[in-house]
């Protein structure tokens, strides 16, 4: 008999780890939240599919395209879930395994349950030095919700994430496709107010 | 691309071969460098960052072995003060995250976090911050998954995009949140999944079916050869309490490579099967093996010139060459029985075969074309009472005995069955020899592909039961046609091999770990 203890968690549910603490992480990623919505077949249309065909031809590759059919997986359905992932994988001939890796490796696609508006926060290090802190701070009180979290009226899903390429303009926050840059909170303010609509 | 390279390894002459990659060179000349995301069966990755050489005159203080090609006249120097604290800081990192649990892990003990920490490693961690605790789950029903311990070297995701070429696995999510994980509905579930496990340098990577089982160093290792098909991959069976408590691959480049099966590391629970045979037995009842023996000779000498012999596909070399002996001692007429094919599945870079039988090239050899390979004239002959007796050495597991064999033998007069498992011919022999399952005997099996591996012991037989050459040399003896009194398996090879021509030049010692094919010369 082996003894009870034994046994490794069933789940996958945080759990403390070690002496000093240590706990699972939040859900930063989306990565759970994508898991756990409940798999929708995904099929393009036809018009879809030739346009998949002609992304396709610009690599020597098939897999090369898989970055912009995720693009367009994302337009077609509103978000990147697991049947999208599958219909991608199988488009350009990988594993859905190796979508699943490349697609979370990303902050930048829309998980299910994202809301109408992705705010993304840079954090790294010439947006820190500019002020991206206070810039975080006033939008996550403003809202009202953490890293990776979605205001309870489905309008905004705020999350931070690694460098988006501006830091001549920093700090800088990404909403939907749009940069608003050299930030502060004021003008936090003024983008709730305007395009946020809060 | 080819032909030798002149480089030294830390001041020794090391001949490389063009294209080889430093760490390949290093390790193949006996030099140790520590490494985890390198595999010599898969792709270079280049991500554990461990391997670290220095290489005299290049600007890079240093460098991975694993993604330098070597070139002529390198100088590559691995244990200087650059190298050790690379190495140390490598490991703090990979262990920052680690939960260090190891009086809990079955990795322990054959562990290179383990290794490489006491040989390379500082001694204390300076990390202070709390760690990241990723997933510890099932991701297939035979492999388990402890994020914790993971250091993402990929050796696994590589493997099952390159041999299994099933692509299960990926890394999910990015920097210290890297960790392996299946597409949800997509589990590990492919029969080449076990070998993640063996490959895995850390704890992450763990069998269900050994989960807690054993220390491993407990266990003692035995090499030998698959049964489960006629690949015959070299294995390594470890045993403890009497027990085989698991299998592993053991490396072969002409045969399995350094992989194996899921089938075969699983095909072995009727080793300790309640249904084993422990002793002989007289028509039905227990007995000793010595009485049943003699009754057996007598028997098969009053049927002199009508003896049927039967040997299985599972039976050795030497085995299958004694039941030859005493079929010509009596008389009688050999044939070989198999188990039928299970379908083979063919992986990218690797092959199961269909063929469910682990020595029906061997068998075959030693009968040859008069004794093989179909049954079928020697059963007519038995049905038609033209053949009066039988001896039926056979030793398969799982194996439904067709109908026409049965049959056959219900009409012969005397049947006298070798066998390790209870079953229908165990039940319908007048006489029954309690035999050896492959891992409890010495011998040679021969491949599809003609090779010749040796058996090893690693198992006493279970009770009263005995090896099959024992047995066959004891029956030769009490009908007076064995003079060599009892000898092992190698002698007994010899014999067979100076007899057979197939097996010319071939003995157990010249055999050695990785076995040789049948028929060749002797490599220059």
């Amino acid at each position: 008999m082996r003894p009870a203890w034994v046994e490794p968690a069933a789940s996958n549910q945080p759990q403390r780890y070690g002496p000093r603490g240590g706990t699972a992480h939040e859900d930063v990623f989306g990565t759970e939240r994508t898991r756990s919505a409940e798999e929708v077949p995904r099929r393009f249309s036809e018009a879809v599919r030739a346009e998949c065909e002609e992304i396709c031809g610009r690599y020597p590759q098939r897999r090369a395209a898989l970055l912009p059919l995720l693009r367009v997986a994302e337009r077609e359905f509103g978000c990147v879930d697991l049947g999208a992932m599958r219909l991608v994988a199988e488009v350009v001939d990988v594993s859905p395994a190796h979508v699943w890796g490349v697609f979370s490796f990303y902050t930048h696609y829309r998980r299910p349950g994202t809301g109408r508006h992705l705010v993304q926060v840079c954090r790294t290090l010439p947006c820190e030095l500019r002020g991206a802190r206070a810039v975080w701070e006033r939008l996550r009180s403003r809202l009202g919700v953490g890293d990776g979290e979605t205001t309870p009226d489905g309008r905004c899903t705020l999350k931070r994430v690694e460098c988006l390429g501006s830091c001549g303009t920093a700090p800088v926050v990404q909403v939907d496709d749009d940069y608003h840059e050299g930030l502060t909170p004021e003008a936090v303010d003024r983008l709730l107010a305007g395009v946020l609509g809060a | 691309m080819s032909g030798a390279v002149n480089m030294t390894v830390d001041g020794r002459p090391v001949q490389a071969r063009g294209g080889q990659n430093v760490l390949g060179a290093c390790l193949e000349a006996g030099v140790h460098v520590p490494h985890y995301c390198y595999h010599p069966g898969l792709s270079v990755a280049g991500n554990c960052r461990m391997c670290m050489v220095e290489i005299e005159g290049q600007r890079t203080p240093t460098v991975t072995g694993c993604t330098t090609p070597v070139a002529e006249g390198m100088a590559v120097r691995t244990s200087t003060p650059k190298v050790r604290a690379a190495q140390e800081a490598v490991l703090e990192y990979l262990l920052a995250n680690h939960p260090l649990d190891c009086p809990v892990c079955d990795q322990a003990g054959e562990c290179d976090l383990q290794d490489f920490s006491f040989r390379h490693g500082r001694g204390q961690g300076r990390f202070h911050e709390e760690k990241v605790v990723k997933h510890i789950k099932d991701l297939g029903p035979r492999v388990k998954f402890w994020g914790t311990r993971c250091i993402v070297c990929t050796r696994c995701v590589r493997f099952c995009q390159e041999v299994s070429g099933t692509g299960e696995l990926s890394v999910i999510e990015r920097g210290d949140h890297s960790v392996i994980d299946t597409f949800p509905g997509i589990p590990l579930d492919n029969e080449l999944a076990g070998n993640t496990v063996d490959i895995c340098p850390v704890g992450a990577l763990l069998s269900s079916d050994f989960l807690y089982r054993a220390r491993v160093w407990f266990l003692r290792a035995t090499p030998t050869v698959c049964a489960t098909c006629s690949k015959g991959c070299d294995i390594t069976v470890e045993t403890l309490e009497g027990e085989v408590q698991r299998v592993r691959p053991r490396p072969n480049p002409d045969v399995n490579e350094w992989w194996m099966c899921d089938r075969g590391r699983h095909d072995l629970d009727y080793v300790a099967s309640p249904d084993r045979l422990a002793s002989a037995l007289l028509e039905g009842g227990a007995s000793a093996t010595s009485d049943v023996v003699a009754r057996v000779a007598e028997s098969l000498r009053a049927h002199a010139g009508r003896v049927a012999v039967l040997v299985s596909a599972w039976q050795t070399v030497e085995a299958a060459w004694l039941a030859q002996r005493l079929a010509q001692a009596l008389g009688g007429r050999t044939a070989l029985v198999a188990r039928p094919d299970v379908p083979g599945r063919v992986y990218p870079r690797f092959r199961i075969e269909d063929d469910a039988n682990p020595n029906r090239a061997g068998v075959e050899r030693v009968l040859g074309p008069a004794g093989g390979p179909g049954a079928g004239a020697v059963l007519a002959d038995l049905t038609a009472g033209r053949l009066t007796a039988a001896l039926v050495l056979g030793g398969m597991p799982r194996w439904e005995p067709p109908p026409a064999l049965v049959a056959a033998l219900e009409r012969a007069r005397f049947v006298a069955v070798v066998d390790i498992l209870r079953g229908p011919l165990v039940d319908l022999a007048d006489a029954v020899l309690a035999g050896a399952a492959f891992v409890e005997k010495d011998g040679v099996y021969l491949n599809s592909a003609g090779r010749a591996q040796r058996l090893r012991r690693a198992l006493d037989p279970p009770g009263e039961a005995l090896c099959e050459e024992l047995l066959l040399q004891r029956l030769l003896a009490a009908l007076g046609h064995w003079e060599a009194g009892e000898v092992s398996a190698g002698a007994v090879f010899g014999m067979a091999a100076a007899a057979v021509p197939a097996l010319a030049g071939l003995d157990h010692q010249g055999l050695g770990e990785l076995g040789r094919l049948a028929g060749v010369a002797p490599s220059q």
